[in-house]
Formats: C-alpha cells, structure tokens, sequence
C-alpha cells in the first residue's frame, strides 16, 4: 500500500493577506468635518518636492561631498533631530509650524514662527530666542541664528 | 484672519446636501483661552526672580502682541529704497514685504482659501533673493568702485602668457558644516608653455623624453599636478623645483647619449635614419658626377636639405596637421631629389 499523501509537520506564523494602505503623514476624517488642517498638514508626503517644501536646506547629501571618513550627511541628520527637539522642548506650546533650518555655509539659520500666547511677555521671547541661540551654537559649533514671526493663529486650509 | 477664512469657506463650501447632518465649524486653532487668577497668590508671586502675573483677562491678551506690520506703515519713497529696508540675507517676512504673495497649490479654488503671505511656512522654506536685486548689485558696486582701478587695455592674453608664462591653478572648497577642513584643497596643478622654456634642438629632444607624459606636444604645454604634500604650498614649491629639475637635467648630456641609435630618437631626425644612406645613393647613382664631390656637400644642397625636412614633417605629423600638404610637400622635395621639378614635367608634356 503506498502513502500517497505526506503531511509536513511545520511550526510558522499564522498570517493574513497584508493591508497595502499608506497611512503616514496622514490625518483621520471625522464625521463631522470638525477636524482643521494647514496647508502643510493637508499635503501628504508624497507631496513634498511637488506642493510642498522641504523644512531643511543642507548640502551635506550633494555628489562629492566627502561622507567616508566624517559622515557628515549622518552628522547633519542627527543635529537636525537634536535642534527641533531642544526647539520644541524650549518653546513649549509656543511655536505653531515646524521650524525651518537652513543651512549656509557655517551658519545655522532657524525660522521659527510663534503664536502670541497668553501669559509670558515679549521679554520671555527675548530672552529665550537669546537662550537658544547661545546653547545651540556651543553645541553644533557653528553660529545659530533665530528667527521669529509671531503670527496671531495657524490659517485653517482643509476641514477634515 | 483664521476667522475670515472660516467664514469664507462656510459661505462657499454648498452646504446645502449636508443639512440634515449637525455641523460644528472650528473656528480656529486656538484653544480655550486661559483664565488667569484674578487676585495672585501674594507669597508665590512676590518671591523674588518670579515674573509677576498681570491681572486680568483683558491685560493678558495684550502681552504678545503683533506689531503694526512695517508694509502698511512703509510709504513708497522708503519702498523705492528698498536696501535700507532688506539690508542683507533674511528669511521671508510677510510684514517686511510689501507686495502681495502667495504660495500654495490649490486645486479647488472655490473651497480652498487664498494661500497668501501671512503665517506661509512654505515661503519661508524657499530661498530668496530679496537681499540681492539690482539695486542691492548697483550700491555694492558703487561702494567698491573708487578702489578699483581699469584693466589695462594693453594688457591682453599674449602679454599674460609672456609675462606670466608658469599657471598654478589651485581649488577652495566651500561646505555647509562645522568643519572647514577639506583635504582636496592641497592639490595643485603647474601649467607651462613648452616656448616659454628657452633650449637648443638637442636639449628639446631630451626635455621631451623625460617629461613624456607630462607634455603635451600639440598644445606644447607641460602640466605637473601635485598632491604628495600637506599643505598647498608645499606642492607648488614641490612642482616648481620638478620643473626646474626637468629643465636643468635636460641640459646636462651624459657620455652615452652619444651612442643614441635612430630609434632611440623621440622625434624623427632625418640626418641620423636610414633614409638618409639611401638618398646620398640614390643621388650617387643618379646625379653624372662622379666621387668628385664628397658627402658633406651633397648634404649641404638645398634639394636635399628639402627633401630631409620633408621626411620629418611626414613622420613627425600630429593629428592636427593636414596630411595633404605634408604629402604634397614629401612629392616634389621627392621629384626634386630625382631631379624632375613639377613644372619642368608639365613642360615635357606640353
């Protein structure tokens, strides 16, 4: 009598058939259109380079630029990382779109824009735009520049 | 603002199929106000290094607040100024310019907002050349104009390269980053031109086997490019004493440069190839006159001389030379030799 049939014991992960859906950079509807976006926030990632800009301008990625024995593109990504954490950790609740870096030559330029809060007054503004400005330039060793635009409100593009 | 763009939308977005659904419209981003403590605490707040908070609502909203936009102040005349206003390089300040902008795609005009100049992160992001417009060129140029004096006319490539005859040219590099270090800005390259460097025949023929590479004999021009030292100036004291070691070394012939063979010969010399036994027989053999004159004066006919520097051309031709005037010129100093001139052939004929 011949087996014709064989069962292979196996031991594997139980799966179903992926969901390809992008859901990054992306925000929920809501039933009740109660949801406001910005023109940034409306725009999806795949966007960026067509209606959207780019938040930092470096030249550390460019053909030529020598990435073997400093790595620079690499040093430039983790201080941009650092940057818009110490931002958002120093101007807590204050700043209203993600801050721009640029980058020129040795100088490290920051657009930051600001709601007017209530509570603190301008010399609180004063004295941390100082603030940053002084620790960020020890800390990347280049010199930092801040600048403010303190604008009423975020305009609303797109109800979701 | 956000309060015109909301009311705006709700006016245009046709609600009018949505009716039976409740709607709430979000005003703006703000969130709820934040009521301060009318009556402070008098021990916290009195401590000293505190910022003492203001009473009241009213006071509290006016502590940030947005300064009259310069656009709307600024008359023309100081527009028409327009380096005073924007003096160097800064991000776009929506309340510094004075014309209106926008920035923003929108596919559906009539539901989406003007994307307009106001709180636009997208402006901010692109470069711009406010700092730079004519006017900013023609007052820079103004200012640096009574220092500098005209080139002089007399003063054209010819004279450069007489004057000038050893190029070092030399690359800076410019970086985005904290360092400044680039290690490519050692490397130099030395440029000569071959006339600048005065030397009899023989010694040409010598610079030109040792330089080999180094020159190139259609454009006679000798580049040496160094980067073996550390600094920039290291390498072009180093290329300059090569230079100068080329030259001298030329100079001084060696005893066994005498026994140089035809084949050693970087260019062709007519007076040292076989070509030259074959034609003083020839010449033997055609010519009636007998053993009467010796080698040197044939060598010395001008039909010879000719024919001689024709050989040379021939061999000695690069790729920009035009091979139909060589080979015209290699068939009558080769007739002429024979002792038939062209224009004595076309006679006979006649």
């Amino acid at each position: 009598m011949l087996i014709t049939q064989v069962s292979l014991v196996r031991r594997s992960l139980s799966t179903s058939v992926p969901r390809c859906k992008k859901v990054s950079g992306r925000f929920r509807t809501t039933k009740n259109r109660s949801r406001a976006l910005t023109y940034e926030m409306a725009k999806k990632p795949s966007d960026i380079g067509v209606s959207k800009g780019w938040n930092i301008s470096q030249t550390s990625a460019l053909e030529g630029e020598r990435n073997e024995e400093s790595g620079t593109t690499a040093r430039a990504l983790f201080e941009e990382l650092f940057v818009r954490n110490f931002l958002q950790g120093t101007w807590h609740q204050m700043h209203v779109f993600t801050p721009v870096i640029k980058r020129r030559l040795n100088q490290v330029h920051i657009c930051l824009f600001l709601r007017s809060v209530h509570g603190p007054n301008i010399n609180v503004v004063y004295f941390l735009t100082g603030y940053t400005e002084q620790m960020l330039s020890y800390i990347l060793k280049c010199p930092v520049k801040l600048y403010v635009q303190i604008i009423k409100d975020r305009p609303v593009y797109k109800l979701i | 603002m956000a309060h015109f763009i909301t009311s705006r939308l709700a006016s245009v977005c046709g609600l009018n199929g949505l009716q039976s659904r409740k709607i709430t419209y979000v005003k703006s981003f703000a969130p709820r106000p934040f009521i301060k403590r009318l009556k402070p605490k008098k021990k916290f707040d009195d401590a000293p290094g505190r910022l003492k908070t203001e009473v009241g609502l009213m006071n509290a909203r006016k502590q940030i607040k947005a300064r009259y936009p310069r656009e709307r102040k600024i008359s023309d005349q100081q527009a028409i100024n327009w380096p005073d206003v924007w003096p160097g390089w800064a991000p776009f300040r929506a309340t510094t310019v004075p014309f209106p902008v926008r920035m923003g795609m929108r596919r559906q005009r009539l539901r989406l907002p003007n994307p307009v100049k106001y709180a636009n992160p997208e402006l901010v992001k692109l470069p711009n050349f406010l700092h730079l417009t004519p006017k900013h060129v023609e007052t820079h140029c103004d200012a640096i104009k009574h220092f500098c004096t005209p080139w002089p006319d007399s003063f054209d490539d010819v004279d450069c390269g007489h004057y000038f005859p050893v190029q070092v040219t030399s690359t800076d590099y410019v970086f985005a980053g904290s360092s400044i270090k680039r290690p490519e800005a050692r490397k130099i390259t030395l440029q000569i031109n071959l006339k600048a460097l005065k030397m009899p025949d023989e010694t040409k023929q010598k610079f030109y086997t040792l330089a080999g590479e180094l020159l190139n004999r259609d454009t006679g021009i000798i580049t040496i490019q160094v980067d073996r030292c550390p600094t920039r100036k290291q390498n072009t004291d180093y290329a300059l004493y090569l230079l100068t070691a080329l030259y001298s070394e030329s100079f001084t012939a060696e005893d066994w440069e005498s026994n140089l063979t035809y084949k050693d010969m970087v260019d062709h010399d007519w007076k040292v190839s076989p070509s030259k036994g074959s034609v003083l027989r020839v010449i033997k053999a055609v010519s009636k006159e007998v053993d009467s004159t010796t080698e040197d004066d044939l060598l010395q006919r001008k039909v010879v001389i000719d024919y001689g520097k024709a050989v040379d051309n021939l061999f000695n031709a690069s790729k920009d030379t035009d091979m139909d005037e060589v080979m015209d010129n290699y068939r009558t100093a080769a007739l002429e030799l024979m002792g038939y001139s062209l224009s004595r052939r076309k006679a006979i004929k006649k």
